[in-house]
């Protein structure tokens, strides 16, 4: 009878421990998603001789080579386009709600003369006096989804705007709470960043920034 | 009926659907003397504060205004004289004008109608938001009931990719959430 107590506490005891030191079940990355304003079709403002699109996914892909760590798998970005695609209307909320991703970033830019990038940061709100919660059934309107998460998503856009400050080589305004278009029918924390460049503005460095910013954020 | 009736009949009605027409298109005015003068009372004369914002700063100008009885047709009035001001401190791009505004049953919701986007393609989302700021802070600084603004062009609600138009825009508008 000894025996088989012991015999029962080893073969239950163990799983439940190695459950619980998350042997069999590993962290879960950190999931970003980044939306690179426009597509082939609606190639936005005019950025000196490129177009908004062009520039946001050039600029949305270099911040997930910086954001995307090859040494643990605790961080994870995707980008929502490929060059010369074309995306439905919603496509970009349908994909991301259905990942069930941890952060939604919308990368726009436009054109300014100034020397210095300065970054806007902004997040969606219509004002709307009333508190959601997400239940397992339940009907939410494509305009108010925003308020399932809305106060991770004012957490982390002020954190980023934060460490953005620390950085001598960009301007930040924000967070502004607007309806924002890009961030429409997202469920999950999203905020919007938009850029200002010109021909003369170093991508490579802005987007190192940008993705130290939501790296420290992520974790 | 012989062809001629046919004929007679036929101008009648013809001149009948032209006489409607010009009826409707105001070509042709009855007056019935059913008509009463507007009195001097509801035609006044206000100070009107318009208020304008840019990523710099944010400003006001006063100007005295005749206004209308009806807040609609005063509504219209003030919004074009703000968008000419606009023009000419450039912070619009070109001429807009306003061309309806209407209210509900309630004078709550307000709808204003363009004739075009009052910014321009390349303009920057806050400078967007900053000309709708203006004219809800004007709106608002009237004193009429009004507590929401659709924002559409040519009677349909704006398409813009930055901004969101699908709804009403609270009359205070965003710039408390800064």
């Amino acid at each position: 009878m000894k025996n088989y107590f012991f015999l029962f506490l080893f073969l239950y005891g163990t799983p439940v421990t190695a459950w619980n030191l998350n042997f069999f079940s590993p962290k879960k990355p950190f999931l970003l998603f980044l939306e690179a304003a426009g597509d082939s079709r609606t190639v936005g403002r005019i950025i000196d001789t490129q177009f908004e699109s062009s520039v946001c996914l050039e600029l949305a892909q270099t911040i997930q080579r910086f954001y995307n760590d090859k040494t643990s798998s605790l961080f994870e970005c995707l980008v929502n386009r490929t060059p010369g695609q074309t995306l439905a209307l919603y496509a970009n909320q349908q994909y991301a709600n259905k990942l069930s991703i941890d952060l939604y970033v919308s990368v726009n830019a436009y054109f300014s003369p100034e020397k210095t990038p300065s970054v806007t940061i902004y997040r969606f709100s219509y004002n709307d006096p009333i508190i959601l919660t997400d239940k397992n059934i339940s009907f939410i309107p494509f305009d108010t989804i925003y308020l399932i998460n809305e106060s991770s998503s004012t957490r982390m856009a002020l954190q980023f705007k934060e460490y953005l400050n620390t950085s001598a080589h960009l301007e930040v305004d924000g967070p502004y709470a607007l309806p924002f278009n890009p961030l429409i029918g997202i469920k999950s924390a999203a905020f919007g960043i938009e850029v200002s460049g010109n021909s003369d503005t170093n991508l490579e460095e802005l987007a190192s920034i940008i993705a130290d910013g939501l790296r420290r954020i992520s974790s | 009926m012989n062809n001629r009736n046919l004929i007679i009949a036929s101008v009648i009605a013809f001149l009948g659907a032209l006489f409607f027409v010009a009826y409707q298109k105001k070509i042709i005015i009855f007056n019935c003397g059913g008509y009463h003068s507007i009195p001097a009372t509801a035609i006044e004369k206000k100070q009107i504060t318009f208020f304008f914002f840019t990523p710099d700063k944010a400003y006001t100008e006063t100007q005295l205004m005749v206004l209308d009885q009806y807040h609609d047709r005063t509504l219209l009035l003030i919004l074009n004289r703000w968008l000419e001001i606009a023009l000419e401190e450039k912070l619009v791009p070109q001429k807009v004008i306003v061309q309806d505004t209407a209210l509900n049953q309630d004078f709550t919701d307000l709808y204003l109608s363009f004739d075009k986007v009052p910014w321009a393609a390349y303009a920057p989302t806050k400078v967007k938001w900053f000309i709708l700021e203006g004219i809800l802070h004007t709106i608002k600084n009237l004193g009429f009931a009004i507590t929401k603004v659709y924002f559409l062009v040519n009677h349909k609600p704006i398409e813009d990719y930055h901004l969101n138009f699908s709804r009403a825009w609270p009359i205070n508008g965003f710039m408390q959430n800064a």
